[in-house]
């Protein structure tokens, strides 16, 4: 499957670490274009500001979680059909159902590797 | 009865210690004179109490709640603490090293195994982090295994139930967030559902 690297992606994580390794990532993918935001509220002014061609958002987050980002971002008129996966630790059944009813494309467990990423990405954003 | 009134003595503002029997205990709203039998049912209550508050007394010493405060539960969160500063060091130089390498431009060979050499030196020397947290790790398992033997003991001996509410708002708070939010973070082992099982569900 054939992925538009050109497209703008923001990355929403509080812990560093995992930013820096999703954007090292994404770089070996071939995406150049990736802003990153550390909470669900600081995304949120990025996605108003600039148009994303995807999220990839942590869950557990202050003050807004991941999952509350997902909401406001499926309410948002602007903003509904920004492809968004949910890349976290938060493992259970009932974690993954809700985001799915909350319209979440992909979810992926940390820890993950590069295929992985690609694997969702493509599935998500692929042409 | 010595006891009762050791128990159950009072050492009010003159300093003497007040005696107490137990027709100090019969209410006086019963409409009659306390009679031997109440008497005796009364000294048994109280020495009942008596005991119990004495049991309850050696049990709060045997938590050794000031060692516990001062040494135990601060010891413990530095040793976290450290752990954690460790391991974001480590996770930084580490992933320095591996972004050096990867952003290399460097188009001669030698030049680039040498880049290459240092940086994987750089990983490995970072790695030694492992040995220390895992020291400062073990040392935090062994104060909550500690705390958790006397909790156990305490709650067992003084027959503790819990209540049914929280009185600690930050915990009222926090598990109001969990609930709503579903905010939980990593499970533990073997518990998480598998990136398999999570495709199925989006397939």
């Amino acid at each position: 499957m054939a992925l538009d690297c050109g497209i703008p992606i923001l990355v929403v994580d509080d812990y560093q670490t995992m930013v820096r390794i999703i954007r090292n990532l994404l770089k070996q993918l071939g995406f150049d274009d990736v802003d990153e935001a550390a909470d669900g509220g600081a995304a949120l002014d990025k996605l108003r500001a600039k148009r994303y061609g995807l999220i990839i958002s942590d869950w557990n987050m202050e003050p807004m979680t991941g999952y509350e980002l997902l909401r406001h971002v499926r309410a948002d008129e602007g903003l509904r059909t920004t492809p968004f996966i949910m890349v976290t630790a938060e493992s259970k059944t009932e974690n993954v159902i809700a985001a799915k009813k909350a319209g979440v494309d992909n979810y992926i467990v940390k820890p993950f590797n590069a295929q992985t990423l690609r694997t969702k990405i493509e599935a998500v954003c692929g042409v | 009865m010595r006891r009762l009134t050791r128990i159950m003595g009072r050492k009010p503002r003159g300093g003497a210690v007040l005696e107490l029997t137990p027709a100090d205990f019969w209410r006086p709203s019963a409409g009659r004179e306390a009679s031997a039998a109440d008497l005796k049912r009364i000294a048994s209550e109280v020495e009942a109490v008596g005991d119990y508050v004495m049991r309850l007394k050696k049990e709060i010493a045997r938590l050794q709640l000031n060692q516990t405060l001062t040494k135990s539960i601060p010891n413990c969160r530095n040793d976290l603490t450290g752990a954690q500063s460790a391991t974001e060091e480590a996770t930084h130089t580490i992933m320095s090293a591996s972004e050096a390498v990867l952003g290399s431009t460097q188009t001669d060979f030698d030049a680039y195994r040498v880049e290459v050499e240092a940086a994987l030196l750089e990983i490995v020397q970072a790695c030694a982090f492992q040995d220390l947290t895992g020291q400062r790790l073990a040392r935090a398992l062994e104060a909550i295994a500690q705390i958790e033997k006397r909790l156990h003991r305490f709650a067992k001996n003084v027959r503790i139930s819990d209540a049914a509410d929280l009185f600690d708002r930050a915990a009222i708070v926090q598990e109001a967030r969990q609930e709503t939010l579903l905010v939980e973070g990593p499970q533990d082992f073997g518990k998480a559902i598998q990136q398999g099982d999570i495709d199925k569900l989006f397939s």
